[in-house]
């Protein structure tokens, strides 16, 4: 058993004061008042007696609740006996797997390094290869030979995505708990800034008792990072958009006057073997440079593709070059069902207008079933009887297929008597739901003869009238989105078709069909893609990243690399571009501030190790003081019921034992 | 099935809440006499004792009329109530009285005379009260007047324990004034040597006096409780002792009660009733005691 804090053992001194009460408490004899003094011998008490310790179990208890508080505030605690006697330490070695390690020589020197370390380090310790980037991948171990770490060094190679250190440092705490002896991490990084996590507790962990960092940047590095966009309104022309951001790694021996050099950097805009647009750029390190490149002539061929790329060379050459499809401003296609009902006439017409407006939207309006609808359409608008119990299957079916489907009520007004001449308005609205409702103006909205929808148990309605009848509901389909919305849209059972409101209402439901069926446009190297179901997906080399079993369920897939992917469907071919993250490219190195404060724990812990001459394992004094060590068993956990245990015990025997005379006399 | 006397009575601790002495010496005779009136050997006032023959000079008031009208003679009807007795209450109030649980020996005594008051007033009996501690404090001369029980009653509300001892003196100064015959009843704790109690009771007693000495006591004074070594202060001469806890379980409790044997046979010379009292007992003995002591004298 060994100390936190010995010191506090001067608390033991206390020990004489229960000692010397029960000692000489007797000295000073009780005074009582006794009628007569007449009959009476005067005692002198005897030596013997006056020296006699009394009362000895209360005294035991005092003089333990005593040993306890003092051993209590030294921290005793114990070292967990080591299972793996024969290794000494167990080695991580991890290296930076993220896309900054691709710049000039920076991944040969952390494999040179992690090599070196593997023959350097002792044959009794145990080593381990991790590589991080957006996650942490055990590599190999020296558990069959080390020639199998090196093999898989070998193996390895730098990727696209970004690193987080912070994810690193916990995921490698987790690793270091797997281990009783202590575990030693190298780390080989190229100490980038933009991988430090938000919150630089993050950083430390506890379970690692030594570290060392290695650092791959020697040399003062350069890059910027491209990045583009282009847009057509028309169809002829095309806008491109470039920007630009200028970074470097200034390692501390190199020269800082580079920092602020001038540099000259050319943009040229291809396609093809065609050049669109070039132009040159001085930039320096931190600047941010955005040009716009408008009116460029869109080549000619189905989905041309545009290359944007920067001449001159700099640190990572990854991030030189971009691949642009020419993203067009087209209406949304939607069809709306409609049957032989005349009545649905002026709901036909009031919708195309509400969903035309701003050329959002094309309706085209088909006669018959949802089986009838082109296969490319992923909206539909649909005229159901809702007083029923069940919408029609064909909906249903069509909604199945990761479609949205819009249905309102066609029923047949049963009585015009009925009708409210006043009308209710819009009552409960739910805020809540992403068709953002409550930022819609209902003020005006009358509703005049509501029909008895039927709602079901999973129903979640969106909208209410004053008097709680139902108008919009989401319906609950196992893939696709089911709108309900319970009004005829004639213009004569409510005002709703007539008011801006009704405008607002359907964009926002457009807005809500596209958001759950997208594919996104562009997605960051790494990011996870969400698939729907039935759709294929190519990578930049146009091979198949789906095979036949995935291509049937609904999952996701992440794409680490970057590039033009194609999304192929049922309903058509999208491109997907993959970017590389901005953040990754930026080379600017951790500040020696950050990284003091990083490696401060870690010294602390190796100088706490050092100073006790004991054979017990380096640990973190914070995590002792918590009592939250691996390698220590901290004993207060036993010693506070026991003290309060003793105390209560004092008290209660105390007050018993005593003879105190209460009656006054 | 009749309850016995003692458990008719209050306890001195319940009796001390009653607050007022008259009350407390009400509640405590009507106890004791309620179980009484039905015995021949005990009378109070109003109670018949004899006929005796009309002499010159009796009062015609008590003349049996329905005796002369059956027998033509004259008798006189004589009841216990009028033995016309003087009781005086002598009620030691030294600072040693002050001691005691659950009650003082000094609330004791005081509801002992006020209770003893009371029931000689019923008997129409002249009251005297006095006072002492080293010296005589208050005394009231024996009198028949109906307010001689309110005044001792006031006086002995008021009484509150004093300073030391000193009874040898006080019943000197009392014997001058009591003249009267009649009873003498000393209320104490006796903390003086026996023959000088006897020398200090002997020429009441030779005097024509009968005496009744009630020797009012408290359980912790006969049989210290003290486990450990105590300074022990004597509440008159304030003057502490220590004292070892053996010798009050075996020294200090013989030399007591040797004293107040020595006290009770002092008494039993000079011919004087004793009694003893204790703190934490009614008074329904003391009463009983008093009564036969009345009885056997005859008064």
């Amino acid at each position: 058993m060994s100390l936190l804090f010995p010191a506090y053992l001067i608390g033991l001194a206390g020990l004489f004061l229960p000692w010397l009460l029960h000692r000489f408490s007797d000295q000073q004899p009780e005074e009582q008042l006794f009628p007569s003094r007449q009959f009476l011998e005067p005692t002198a008490p005897p030596v013997s007696r006056k020296r006699a310790l009394k009362h000895w179990l209360l005294l035991a208890l005092r003089v333990l609740s005593i040993l306890l508080l003092s051993f209590l505030f030294a921290q005793p605690w114990l070292s967990k006996t080591v299972d793996n006697a024969q290794a000494d330490v167990h080695h991580l070695i991890s290296i930076d797997q993220s896309l900054s390690m691709r710049a000039d020589g920076r991944w040969a020197r952390a494999v040179e390094r992690a090599d070196a370390l593997i023959g350097e380090l002792p044959d009794s310790d145990t080593i381990e290869l991790v590589a991080f980037a957006r996650d942490v991948n055990r590599i190999a171990d020296d558990s069959e030979s080390v020639n199998t770490l090196r093999f898989a060094l070998k193996a390895l190679e730098p990727l696209y995505t970004s690193a987080d250190y912070g994810v690193m440092m916990q995921r490698l705490n987790q690793v270091a708990g797997e281990y009783s002896q202590p575990v030693k991490v190298w780390l080989i990084s190229d100490q980038q800034q933009s991988s430090l996590p938000a919150q630089l507790n993050a950083l430390y962990a506890p379970e690692v008792s030594l570290w060392d960092q290695y650092s791959v940047v020697q040399d003062a590095q350069e890059n910027v990072h491209l990045s583009a966009s282009a847009q057509s309104d028309d169809g002829a022309n095309v806008r491109v958009s470039v920007q630009l951001r200028a970074s470097s790694a200034q390692p501390d021996s190199s020269d800082s006057a580079q920092e602020n050099a001038l540099t000259t950097h050319t943009i040229q805009v291809r396609s093809d073997d065609q050049l669109l647009v070039e132009e040159t750029l001085s930039m320096q390190s931190g600047d941010v440079i955005s040009r716009v490149f408008d009116d460029l002539v869109i080549p000619p061929g189905e989905n041309p593709v545009l290359r944007v790329s920067l001449l001159e060379v700099d640190a990572l050459s990854e991030d030189n070059e971009v691949s642009l499809t020419i993203d067009q401003t087209n209406p949304t296609p939607v069809v709306l069902l409609q049957s032989e009902r005349t009545s649905q006439d002026g709901a036909a017409v009031f919708l195309t207008t509400a969903l035309e407006t701003d050329s959002l939207a094309s309706v085209q309006a088909i006669a018959g079933t949802a089986e009838r609808v082109p296969p490319e359409t992923v909206h539909i608008l649909a005229a159901q009887d809702l007083t029923l119990p069940s919408i029609a299957l064909d909906v249903l079916q069509f909604v199945d297929t990761d479609a949205n489907a819009m249905v309102f009520d066609d029923s047949i007004s049963e009585s015009t008597s009925n009708v409210d001449i006043q009308g209710v308005g819009v009552g409960l609205v739910d805020e809540s739901h992403p068709l953002g409702l409550g930022q819609i103006d209902w003020f005006g909205a009358r509703f005049y003869d509501v029909g008895a929808m039927m709602l079901q148990e999973d129903d979640r309605v969106l909208l209410e009238t004053d008097d709680r009848q139902p108008l919009l509901v989401e319906r609950s389909t196992q893939r696709g989105t089911l709108l309900l919305l319970n009004d005829r849209l004639d213009g004569l059972s409510s005002n709703l078709p007539l008011q801006p409101a009704f405008v607002s209402l359907m964009q926002a439901v457009l807005a809500y069909f596209d958001a759950s069926t997208a594919i996104p446009d562009q997605l960051i190297a790494g990011s996870r893609l969400s698939l729907p179901a039935n759709v294929q997906l190519f990578d930049p080399d146009n091979k198949s990243l789906l095979a036949l079993a995935d291509n049937a369920r609904i999952g996701g897939i992440a794409l680490d690399r970057p590039g033009l992917y194609k999304v192929v469907s049922a309903r058509g071919e999208q491109s997907l571009r993959v970017l590389l993250d901005s953040g990754e490219t930026d080379l600017s190195l951790i500040s020696g501030d950050a990284m003091e404060a990083w490696n401060a724990r870690y010294e602390d812990a190796e100088i706490a190790t050092s100073n006790e001459e004991t054979n017990d394992l380096p640990v973190d004094p914070l995590l002792v003081m918590q009592g939250d060590d691996v390698n220590r068993y901290s004993l207060w956990f036993w010693l506070l019921p026991l003290l309060v245990m003793a105390m209560l015990t004092e008290s209660v025997f105390a007050n018993r034992r005593l003879d105190v005379r209460r009656d006054g006399s | 099935m009749s309850t016995p006397i003692s458990n008719r009575l209050l306890k001195p601790d319940v009796l001390a809440r009653l607050g007022s002495l008259e009350l407390i010496a009400r509640t405590v005779v009507d106890g004791v006499t309620t179980g009484l009136h039905r015995s021949p050997h005990f009378g109070f006032s109003q109670e018949f004792a004899e006929y005796r023959a009309y002499n010159e000079g009796d009062d015609l008031r008590y003349v049996d009329w329905n005796v002369y009208a059956r027998t033509d003679r004259t008798y006189i009807k004589r009841f216990q109530g009028e033995t016309n007795t003087a009781v005086t209450l002598l009620l030691d109030a030294s600072a040693s009285m002050g001691f005691g649980t659950p009650i003082s020996k000094l609330d004791q005594a005081l509801y002992l005379c006020a209770s003893l008051a009371y029931m000689a007033r019923k008997q129409h009996d002249a009251l005297g009260l006095g006072i002492f501690d080293e010296q005589v404090r208050n005394f009231l001369a024996p009198s028949s007047r109906p307010d001689s029980m309110v005044r001792a009653m006031a006086l002995l509300e008021r009484t509150e324990a004093g300073s030391g001892t000193d009874i040898l003196n006080a019943l000197e100064s009392l014997r001058a004034s009591m003249t009267r015959r009649g009873l003498v009843i000393v209320v104490s704790d006796a903390y003086a040597n026996a023959d000088d109690l006897m020398s200090a009771l002997q020429p009441l007693a030779h005097g024509g006096q009968d005496v009744a000495f009630f020797h009012v006591l408290d359980k912790e004074e006969i049989e210290p409780s003290l486990s450990r070594i105590s300074a022990l202060k004597d509440l008159e001469t304030e003057e502490s002792v220590i004292v070892d806890p053996a010798f009050l379980q075996n020294g200090y409790r013989a030399k007591f009660q040797a004293h107040c044997e020595s006290v009770k046979n002092a008494c039993q010379r000079i011919g004087a009733d004793y009694s003893q009292v204790l703190t934490s007992d009614p008074l329904d003995s003391a009463l009983q005691s008093y009564l036969r002591f009345r009885e056997r004298r005859g008064r």
